[in-house]
């Protein structure tokens, strides 16, 4: 299985996501998406905005901590991701927007299994 | 301003392509790319839903039922459905064009909305009607704002302004009509920051046009920030297969909690 990390320097404009509450850009850089692959070691379901936390094998080989939020649980739920949809060891990849202030976080905009499958995608 | 609309526009876009492809669509193929995930097909959502269908509802007392849990139509920015550039006054354009979440979110940092950007959200809102009193309960932050509806009253210039300002409703036939004054001017129009006074006024009118649906407008009458009243309409969809969650923004507000999200100025400051 392979984990590793990129950080893609790509210019994509997913600056917004349809349901966010508040501006994403009060917190996350639209400029900076982020690839992570990783296995899940807790998720925080609770609003305003769940949080998953994933260990992240970086470049260097080692395990790196990471952060990303999620968007309220109440809107995931409408949309058919709850808290059962993953768990604790998942093998997960991320499509996310680096935090502007803090390393390893970020907000998250798709979630992919190690099938590929599509769980979310805000 | 026409790039700023025209990247407006694109942001919206943007935003509802991402709404499209949300679940009920099931998800699409994941796009692996270097060091992505592996190809493969999103794991389906809930069914497709389908509104109740027939005429109006009426209630007991002849008047149109509002009564329910209701969907809304959600734009991070209001020129989209607008349709181009605000009417803005010169102090408007200023006030929109340096406003930066960045510096000073008051709605990431869970304070009150206010009432125009309850009612355009992305979260449901429910109608409690009885004859002579209307309520919104937002499920955004679990907040609520209630009124009399009473052709006879007046607002009260007196009474402390408010984030979701003071709302009376009237009907118009079978328009029911809310007029909102007295707005402590702290709160913005959209996600995106479009301004407005103390000075405004928000007139709401609400159309029950069948069993699932409901034709909404409001105009926004703000002589400080704005050169003339203009209105935004949209529909809202019954949703008999939701309820109001309990939604909690103090609870779990990392990005306030550790320093990320930047409180606005005039919290602990005095604003008159």
């Amino acid at each position: 299985m392979k984990q590793r990390l990129l950080v893609l320097a790509l210019g994509i404009g997913a600056a917004t996501s349809a349901w966010a509450h508040h501006s994403l850009a009060a917190e996350f850089d639209s400029k900076k998406p982020i690839k992570l692959n990783g296995k899940l070691t807790k998720l925080d379901w609770r609003n305003p905005h769940a949080w998953v936390y994933l260990d992240v094998k970086g470049a260097d080989g080692k395990t790196e901590k990471w952060q990303c939020e999620l968007g309220s649980p109440n809107a995931m739920t409408r949309a058919g991701f709850n808290q059962d949809s993953i768990k604790i060891g998942d093998e997960l990849y991320i499509d996310g927007l680096m935090a502007k202030k803090d390393a390893k976080t970020c907000s998250t905009r798709v979630i992919t299994d190690a099938e590929g499958n599509t769980l979310l995608r805000q | 301003m026409k790039k700023q609309f025209l990247f407006a526009l694109a942001v919206s876009l943007i935003s509802a392509a991402f709404l499209v492809a949300q679940p009920p669509a099931g998800g699409g193929e994941a796009k692996g790319g270097k060091g992505g995930a592996p190809k493969g097909k999103g794991k389906g959502g809930p069914p497709a839903y389908q509104p109740p269908q027939g005429p109006a509802p009426k209630l007991a007392w002849g008047k149109p039922d509002f009564n329910g849990v209701w969907q809304r139509p959600f734009h991070q920015n209001l020129e989209q459905p607008y349709g181009g550039p605000l009417p803005y006054t010169p102090l408007g354009k200023k006030e929109f064009d340096t406003y930066d979440a960045e510096n000073g979110d008051y709605t990431g940092s869970c304070l009150p909305f206010g009432h125009n950007r309850s009612m355009n959200g992305p979260d449901p809102v429910q109608i409690v009607q009885t004859e002579n009193t209307l309520t919104f309960l937002y499920e955004q932050n679990s907040w609520f704002k209630t009124m009399p509806i009473d052709a006879t009253l007046q607002h009260d210039p007196k009474k402390v302004p408010t984030w979701y300002g003071d709302s009376i409703a009237h009907w118009e036939g079978d328009t029911l009509v809310v007029v909102t004054k007295n707005f402590n001017g702290l709160t913005k129009l959209d996600t995106n920051g479009h301004p407005h006074s103390n000075k405004m006024v928000l007139t709401e009118k609400f159309v029950r046009t069948d069993a699932g649906h409901i034709d909404y407008e409001v105009t926004v009458d703000d002589p400080v920030m704005y050169t003339k009243p203009w209105t935004i309409k949209k529909v809202f969809t019954l949703r008999t297969d939701w309820k109001i969650q309990e939604y909690s923004c103090e609870e779990n507000n990392k990005g306030l909690i550790e320093g990320r999200i930047k409180p606005p100025g005039y919290i602990g400051q005095p604003v008159n």
